[in-house]
């Protein structure tokens, strides 16, 4: 077991946080958590260290010597009034100091989540797993001959058939033919675009139609939200699921969207199996009845 | 001398100290940071997140697809120019949003996002281009108070943001600090005024992270990002002077400062933007929320002075306007200078009573007055500070960019997310003091559409900078507008129009050129093309504005080309009602009645070649639900009014300046 892994065991938590309550205690007894006796402070060559590169990563550049003077005396303020604080016993039943330890320690977990980088295989797996979130949908790509029906009213759909007539016989190229039509305010040439994607640009029936014409000859007509069309479809990729390897930063954002929000959940619902909850469930039924 | 064993070790006190200690030490082992366990872990985690997880996510490619070609004639690009996000602290504090401008720029491109509160969305139809606009007032103060390693972390007033009680206090602070020009001491450290403050020192840092930001997103032909940022002014006693200023990328400025600091004085902006972006910089500084102004955004006296100087450097700084938006529109109001029945739409405010100036509207607050009052300061300085060109956005404070649609929100609860309409939806309390009728008068607001050869920063600035762009109210329909001397009275009609109406004439947002001796009228031609995902349209309409010899304004409103072969009357220039109707059992909406595109080419009949000039082109579409009307059918609720609207788009205009002899 790496040590990364042992940094998402239920286990070593529970030890952690049992081995300092157990340590505390046993050092300063029933001292612990008012300890009026302690009142050394020493801010060390680490601590130091790292106000000082904090300061540094969140403004761009370093302290001068005054910030870095004042930014210990905060720390120490801090300290100062954090012991009377505990010594006062603040902490005890205030809700919304209760609030904040409760969601520091779940920070805790996802910042340890977000922390270790996910390995291959759990990456992998993950991918595996999600498959279908990833597909790529078939895809057309087509060049259009346009006749507004605005324009042409009911005569549209003969005229796109006399000119699918000549755009057959004369083998005019996919490029040249969209002159034969009306001028179209949207575009000629479509790169690949899923069915969605041309629901929203041509409508629904277009849309459905388009899929089903064969690649490599002009078809048609076909009706759209605007008018009809002659169609040429250059390419269909059929829908595939891509490599991990095509969309590996995608899929590591999603994995470590997933662990972050999942570290909390699954650090807390450990925590809870070792304690004993009883809900007065008649209370509860009896409180939502009288609203 | 007792003698201790390991057995009865464990039942000394010492003895449990010694063995906790050597737990501590195996897991001290396992963190692989050794020293300090779980906080020395988190320092790193937050190190790490600076660096990589958090922000800097590599943009991918969903999809991968070949980049289109450059298209001579334009093609037509949509995008959305403000959205906020956690970054911004109305949204953080007021609307509880935690999810930061990454979220933003992906849910813009169309990817599926989660939101930090678990909800699961996708934008309809992904956007273009955008650009993330978060707040410069509190820029600092909303990271500092979420940052547990600064000083500011544990006052009273970032803990109130982070828990999320201070709705009231927000206001408050805003007015007493921001408002004022001065920073809140509680988060900004002592010298509270100034540049020399915490606050500032942390906006110019994430300046920075705002443009690499937008440079990890931008995908060249595919999806287009600027770094932005919204200059959010709100001068003590009026309303907004909000600016969103958006620049093209490159040698983009250090951090000028905000709003606080150029003390709620747009000529400071205007005055740092033409000092600081030079060479190849570009920058343009859209105003938006006019109707929320107090009178003041584009009144003839001015919020700002009137010097020949400051009017130069307003008119260069900003060619556009946002003409809507979700707190209401910004084009026109009926009875503020206009009879048009159609300004009878999305008006946010109620107009003012005798001697009130915030929370109503003034007739200096809309851009169609705007138009007109610069014609006339034009004539009396030789310069136009009013030559908008049109976009429209959404305004969303929920990181959510582009989503504009009318029935969005049974999907979405929170889409809206920027004011009253989020609240309405949702049940809870009103967002500002002043937010009317619970928030029914917002509405999704709309989208920036541009004519760009390509989808590139490049491109798409250079239409922005022409004003080759319209704004719509949601719905995508396409708009082309072009005006000159010499066009065809059929070019409409003719397949090879785009190419003709830019080689004898100019686009949307141009001033036309010198009419030649034989020419009486000038010629626009207009095409528009409906959504197909939405209704018909019903209308093409030509809005016309001038200003007389004494320096009277006038305006005059044609309907140019109606669908279902319906003429305008020759009196009032209107066509009669097509007959297009809603069903407001289930939202269905008319089909049969109205087209999928129409196009006529104008001459203007009224035309005076002494007088200066606008046009601009509104398109409508048949009538369909509103979302409130979406919202009372969801929730088996009455049906409040108005139940239907006219979705639609504005062209920028075209200018007629007479010559000068």
């Amino acid at each position: 077991m790496s040590r990364q892994r042992l940094l998402h065991e239920p286990l070593v938590h529970f030890l952690l946080a049992g081995s300092v309550l157990f340590g505390l205690s046993a050092l300063f007894g029933e001292s612990f958590g008012v300890n009026s006796n302690d009142t050394r402070i020493y801010v060390s060559a680490e601590k130091i260290q790292q106000l000082h590169e904090t300061w540094s990563r969140q403004r761009g550049t370093p302290p001068t010597d005054a910030q870095l003077r004042n930014l210990v005396e905060d720390f120490v303020r801090e300290e100062v009034l954090y012991r009377e604080a505990i010594a006062s016993g603040l902490d005890q039943d205030d809700t919304i100091v209760r609030r904040r330890l409760a969601q520091k320690v779940e920070f805790l977990a996802q910042s340890i989540a977000s922390t270790v980088e996910p390995e291959d295989t759990e990456l992998q797996q993950f991918f595996e797993n999600n498959k279908e979130k990833y597909i790529i949908p078939t895809q057309v790509s087509f060049t259009h001959v346009y006749f507004s029906s605005s324009r042409r009213g009911a005569r549209a759909a003969d005229d796109a058939r006399s000119v699918l007539a000549t755009l057959t016989s004369d083998q005019i190229s996919a490029a040249d033919a969209s002159g034969l039509g009306d001028r179209f305010m949207l575009q000629y040439d479509y790169p690949p675009q899923s069915q969605e994607q041309i629901r929203d640009l041509f409508g629904i029936e277009f849309a459905s139609k388009i899929f089903e014409l064969p690649p490599g000859e002009w078809t048609g007509p076909v009706e759209s939200s605007y008018g009809v069309h002659l169609i040429y479809i250059q390419k269909r990729s059929l829908s595939r699921t891509p490599t991990l390897q095509e969309i590996h930063a995608q899929v590591l954002r999603d994995l470590n969207d997933q662990r972050i929000r999942t570290a909390a959940n699954e650090y807390y619902r450990g925590l809870r199996s070792r304690f004993d909850i009883e809900i007065d469930e008649e209370a509860l039924l009896n409180s939502q009845r009288s609203e | 001398m007792r003698e201790v064993t390991v057995s009865t070790m464990w039942k000394t006190r010492a003895g449990w100290a010694i063995s906790s200690l050597l737990l501590l030490a195996l897991i001290a082992w396992m963190f692989p940071s050794g020293t300090d366990s779980l906080a020395a872990e988190q320092q790193r985690a937050k190190a790490a997140a600076g660096n990589t997880t958090s922000f800097g996510v590599s943009a991918s490619p969903e999809v991968l697809t070949q980049t289109p070609a450059s298209n001579p004639l334009r093609n037509a690009y949509f995008g959305d120019f403000h959205v906020h996000t956690s970054w911004s602290l109305d949204a953080y504090l007021l609307g509880g949003n935690r999810d930061d401008p990454s979220l933003a720029y992906r849910f813009g491109r169309g990817e599926s996002v989660t939101k930090s509160d678990g909800s699961v969305l996708r934008l309809r139809v992904p956007l273009d281009f955008m650009a993330v606009t978060d707040h410069d007032v509190w820029l600092g103060e909303v990271h500092l108070c979420e940052d547990v390693n600064d000083s500011a972390y544990n006052t009273p007033t970032c803990r109130a943001i982070r828990e999320g009680q201070s709705r009231i206090g927000f206001g408050a602070h805003y007015r007493q600090n921001a408002n004022r020009g001065r920073r809140n001491p509680d988060i900004c450290g002592e010298s509270g005024i100034g540049p020399q403050n915490n606050c500032y020192e942390r906006a110019r840092h994430l300046w920075h992270e705002i443009q690499e930001n937008a440079d990890a997103f931008y995908e060249p032909g595919r999806f287009t990002t600027f770094p932005a940022y919204e200059w959010t002014s709100n001068p003590p006693g009026y309303g907004h002077l909000h600016r969103n200023v958006i620049f093209l990328g490159t040698a983009v400025p250090e951090w000028g400062g905000s709003s606080v600091e150029m003390q709620n004085r747009p000529e400071r902006l205007w005055e740092w933007l033409e000092s600081a972006c030079t060479g190849e910089c570009q920058v343009v500084a859209i105003p938006h929320n006019s109707n929320l102004s107090g009178g003041i955004a584009f009144a003839d006296y001015g919020w700002s002075p009137h010097t020949p100087e400051i009017l130069r450097r307003r008119a260069w700084a900003e060619p556009l306007v946002e003409i809507h938006q979700i707190k209401g529109n910004s084009e026109c109001y009926r009875g503020l200078g206009t009879t048009d029945e159609d300004c009878n739409f999305e008006n946010y405010y109620p107009i003012c009573e005798a001697g009130q100036i915030t929370g109503c509207a003034h007739a200096s607050d809309f851009v169609r007055n705007a138009l007109k009052t610069g014609l006339r300061l034009e004539a009396d300085y030789g310069v136009n500070p009013f030559k908008f060109g049109f976009i429209a956005s959404p305004d969303d404070h929920q990181s959510l960019p582009g989503a504009a649609d009318e029935n969005d929100f049974t999907e979405k609860p929170v889409k809206f997310g920027a004011n009253g309409a989020l609240n309405a939806m949702t049940g809870g309390i009103g967002w500002w003091d002043d937010q009317p009728d619970g928030g029914n008068t917002s509405n999704p607001g709309g989208l920036v559409g541009v004519w760009a050869e390509e989808n590139t920063r490049e491109s798409i600035f250079a239409a922005l900078r022409r004003r080759e762009t319209f704004g719509n109210s949601g719905t995508r329909i396409h708009v082309r507008f072009f005006g000159g001397w010499q066009y065809a009275d059929d070019l409409h009609t003719r397949r090879n129009l785009i190419a003709e109406a830019y080689r004898t004439g100019v686009p949307m947002g141009s001033d036309l050129p010198a009419p030649p001796s034989d020419s009486s009228s000038p010629q626009f031609v207009v095409w528009a093309t409906k959504d197909a995902s939405s209704a018909n349209l019903q209308k093409v309409q030509i809005v016309k504005g001038w200003v007389d010899a004494s320096g009277d304004t006038s305006e005059q409103v044609y309907d140019v080309v109606c669908a279902d072969g319906l003429e305008p009357d020759s009196r009032t220039h209107r066509c009669a009602d097509n007959g297009a109707r809603v069903d407001l059992s289930n939202c269905s909406y008319s089909t049969n009645i109205g087209a999928s595109e129409l196009r006529t080419t104008w001459s203007d009949p009224d035309f005076d070649p002494s007088q200066r000039a606008f046009y601009y082109v509104r398109v409508l579409e048949n009538p369909t639900c509103r979302w409130t009307t979406y919202r009372a059918l969801a929730r088996g609720a009455p049906i409040p009014e108005p139940s239907v609207i006219k979705e639609r788009a504005w062209s920028s205009p075209i200018w007629f300046t007479p010559p000068t002899d």
